[in-house]
């Protein structure tokens, strides 16, 4: 079962500087109880697309597609509609932990709020909230649950900001950036975190970052978005092993344990997109033939590549 | 030949303003631009206020006093006579002159005092800070009014008072802006290429901080009036027969039933200055902000 | 020929610990030294200690031969251009009032007391050398990308020919593809310049990608290992 279904996603800002096309008819799907994970660099319009699920998209953008979740359409839902997933049913992980979490509130209490607000009865919060914080990788839960969030580590704040949003049981986790700024050994616990939520709560998260490891460790299926629109698609496995699109081989050969090897010239801007395929200047094999038609991409059975030169 | 030469400079200077990224900025704001141009104007105003009056301010009349709006005298007449309209705009000159002089000087002072010391750190920091607590805990007029009347009245005399008693605010706002500037990274990038503190201080730090202070500057400027009005009225400012807003509201105040356009009008006039300086300090930030070009993130 | 950077017993405290201890280690020119911790190790104090950007509370640094722990002032002034810095942020690392041009040409402004134009027609090898184009430097640091400013950075620094560079977690802000193409330049410009260069990072795989060294800085203690060693560290740190 598909629990979310993102098809043509359209999303264009309008500025003093011409149109900026974030997102261009991306397309994609998360099967129940699957990690998907969306792979992008600055410049690839990864952001606006968890923006787009969540409503939080600024109303001056212009949007257009579908996004149907559990299979009703939510992208042209009204607000007061929305507001009945948001933070229930769908729930954010946002990227800036210590601007998430309420700095007079011990944390603990910061989890119990939310099941408060689901009804959960008084005497079960504290038994529930251990079950929650026991899936976060807390080396000593109760001191955690204890202390303010000023006394954590940025990892261990990220990871509590994963239990907020659980408390809530939502169907779907939006995760936006998990390991940006963490250091290595916040970044591996929040690794064995969404782990744990993987293997034993079989939770569907999308998970949208610019960690290729990230993706590789967690992910069952793996997307990546260059200058606003999906260049592949398929298992993480097979997109990690066999990589299609140039752009895949160039990330993962640029990884400092694969080499280090850099990708000449920087991505296109969002505003001024040239003809045809968008990875031109920086591929090594580009194409000659019909240049100016963009590339669509290619199913290769499961596994979606948007390049001529790709086959299975 | 000189003639050319100061054509070329004139050429020249002309196109750094108009390439200007200030300038650029501003063309891009339509209502700054009308704010400006209205500051302009007044400013011009009070520079010849007394030629534009149609009558001596000081002439009085009082057999006419507190008569309402006639032909003889467009808004009326105050308490003893006199052409409101020509007081109110000769009071442009004054309160302008006097407020303007005063707000500099704290300003100069508070800004120097609070940014060095924010720079400097240490025991000096420690010290001048609880200066600056000790002059915030005085009620300013009370002490404007202790200094004036040790230091006799006087205008001079009552601009510097106002100064000291006030540029305490100024210091802790531009102190509060050092300290945190002071520790960025391209702080200490200048440090690291062996630039000198004096450099780093006026060329890096000043212009980043500078700003908040110069909006508080404008939005004191009303209060500034205000209390230059009350210590006239006590006697310790300007002499009465000199037209100033401030103290003609303050004479007005008795006869406010039967006239009361002397203390409505020179009450709308320093409404409508003050709202222009704010208006024109917020919009001066906002265009000598380069991050106020952005396209917004992605 | 003594070498270029010799530390010895440097260390710090702060109120009631140890932010680092026992600090000692020798860098020549060419050579990578990396400092490895965790986010609070102190690795950050360690390295501006190093350039005397903060004071250390004791220890010794000598550079080039001669003591430099506590002088101050002019002489202090004068070896700065020598020993240059890298910071983490590049949305701060560059005044944000000022144009490019003029943060990058200042150093060399003061130092020679030459006028602007002058300064960055000489830098214009260093600014193809990091793969930039003149007129991306009449822009404002927030109109560029984290890695145009980095390499902005780098003409920066490489403008006074410095012997030392302290690079202070210089990629970590970055994308993965931007930081293989930062890097990649700056093991370049260090290879054609003999700069010696005190590499600071938490990511294990970027330090064995880019040192000869590491030193590991853990609750205060400072342990010097070779790159062997190293690998089976940060394996440990795995778990």
């Amino acid at each position: 079962m598909k629990i979310l279904e993102v098809a043509g996603l359209n999303v264009t800002f309008p500025t003093r500087r011409g149109m900026i096309r974030a997102s261009q008819n991306v397309s994609f799907s998360v099967d129940t109880g699957e990690v998907c994970v969306l792979v992008g660099e600055t410049g690839s319009g990864k952001s606006v697309i968890g923006q787009a699920i969540l409503h939080l998209l600024p109303r001056t953008a212009i949007v257009s597609g579908s996004i149907r979740y559990g299979g009703q359409e939510i992208l042209s839902m009204s607000e007061a509609a929305y507001a009945h997933l948001r933070g229930r049913e769908i729930a954010l992980i946002p990227q800036n932990p210590s601007g998430s979490l309420d700095p007079l509130m011990r944390c603990g209490r910061q989890i119990a709020e939310v099941l408060e607000c689901r009804e959960v009865p008084r005497e079960r919060l504290s038994g529930e909230t251990g079950r929650i914080l026991s899936y976060l990788n807390f080396p000593d839960p109760e001191l955690t649950a204890a202390s303010y969030p000023h006394e954590l580590s940025g990892g261990m704040r990220q990871r509590l900001t994963t239990g907020i949003a659980l408390a809530s049981e939502p169907r779907l986790l939006v995760a936006d950036e998990p390991t940006k700024g963490l250091d290595y050994a916040a970044r591996n616990a929040s690794i064995a975190m969404f782990r744990t939520l993987k293997e034993k709560r079989h939770d569907s998260i999308l998970m949208i970052t610019h960690d290729l490891e990230l993706a590789r460790l967690i992910g069952d299926t793996v997307g990546v978005l260059y200058s606003g629109e999906l260049v592949e698609f398929g298992p993480a496995a097979e997109v990690f092993e066999d990589p299609g699109h140039p752009y895949t081989k160039g990330l993962i050969a640029a990884l400092p344990k694969n080499g280090m090897k850099p990708m000449p010239g920087t991505c296109p801007g969002l505003s001024r997109l040239p003809k045809g395929c968008y990875f031109r200047d920086r591929c090594p094999h580009p194409c000659t033939e019909g240049e100016d038609s963009h590339p669509a991409m290619l199913d290769g059975s499961g596994r979606w590549v948007r390049c001529r030169r790709f086959s299975v | 030949m000189s003639e050319v030469g100061s054509a070329r400079k004139l050429r020249r200077w002309r196109a750094s303003v108009l390439e200007s990224d200030w300038y650029s900025r501003l063309m891009q704001r339509p209502g700054l631009q009308v704010v400006l141009a209205l500051l302009a104007t007044v400013i011009l105003a009070s520079a010849f206020a007394p030629m534009l009056a149609p009558q001596d301010p000081n002439a009085t009349d009082l057999y006419g006093k507190n008569q309402g709006p006639s032909a003889a005298h467009i808004l009326g007449t105050d308490y003893l006579g006199r052409d409101l309209f020509s007081r109110v705009i000769c009071g442009l000159q004054t309160s302008m002159t006097i407020a303007l002089t005063t707000i500099a000087a704290t300003f100069v002072i508070g800004t120097a005092i609070g940014g060095y010391s924010g720079y400097r750190g240490g025991w000096v920091d420690n010290v001048v800070a609880r200066v600056i607590d000790v002059f915030l805990a005085f009620p300013s007029i009370i002490l404007a009014l202790a200094l004036i009347t040790l230091l006799g009245s006087g205008i001079v005399n009552m601009i510097l008072m106002l100064a000291v008693a006030q540029w305490a605010s100024f210091a802790r706002l531009m102190r509060g802006q050092v300290l945190s500037e002071k520790n960025q990274e391209y702080v200490l990038s200048a440090r690291a290429s062996g630039l000198p503190g004096w450099w780093i201080l006026t060329k890096h730090i000043m212009p980043n901080c500078i700003m908040p202070v110069v909006v508080l500057a404008t939005m004191d400027l009303g209060h500034t009036i205000l209390t230059i009005s009350t210590l006239s009225f006590l006697g310790l400012g300007i002499p009465p027969s000199i037209p100033e807003w401030g103290s003609m509201i303050n004479a007005g105040l008795d006869s406010m039933r039967t006239a009361p356009l002397n203390v409505i009008v020179p009450g709308i006039a320093i409404t409508i200055v003050t709202l222009l300086f704010n208006l024109a300090g917020e919009g001066l930030r906002d265009i000598t902000d380069p991050k106020s070009d952005g396209e917004g993130s992605l | 020929m003594p070498p270029l950077l010799r530390v010895e017993h440097l260390h710090k405290t702060y109120g009631h610990g140890d932010i680092f201890r026992d600090v000692s280690f020798t860098l020549d020119s060419g050579e990578t030294i990396g400092l490895f911790g965790m986010s609070g190790s102190g690795k950050s104090t360690l390295g501006r200690c190093l350039l005397l950007l903060e004071r250390p509370s004791g220890g010794k640094v000598f550079f080039e031969g001669t003591e430099i722990s506590k002088i101050r002032g002019r002489r202090l002034e004068a070896i700065r251009p020598r020993m240059q810095m890298i910071f983490q942020h590049p949305e701060v690392s560059l005044n944000p009032r000022m144009r490019l041009i003029e943060s990058v040409t200042e150093p060399l402004v003061y130092h020679r007391g030459q006028e602007r134009e002058e300064v960055f027609e000489e830098l214009q090898p260093l600014i193809a050398a990091v793969g930039l184009r003149p007129d991306q430097f009449y822009s404002y640091p927030n109109q560029l990308s984290g890695g145009e400013i980095q390499r902005a950075m780098m003409v920066k620094i490489y403008s006074l020919s410095p012997k030392l560079i302290v690079a202070d977690e210089p990629t970590s802000m970055l994308d993965m593809s931007v930081q293989a193409q930062v890097l990649s330049l700056m093991k370049d410009l260090q290879r054609k310049n003999d700069t010696a260069v005190v590499f600071i990072s938490h990511d294990p795989e970027v330090m064995q990608a880019m040192c000869d060294r590491v030193g590991v800085l853990a609750e205060g203690a400072f342990t010097l290992m070779d790159m062997s060693a190293f690998s089976g560290y940060a394996e440990g740190l795995r778990q």
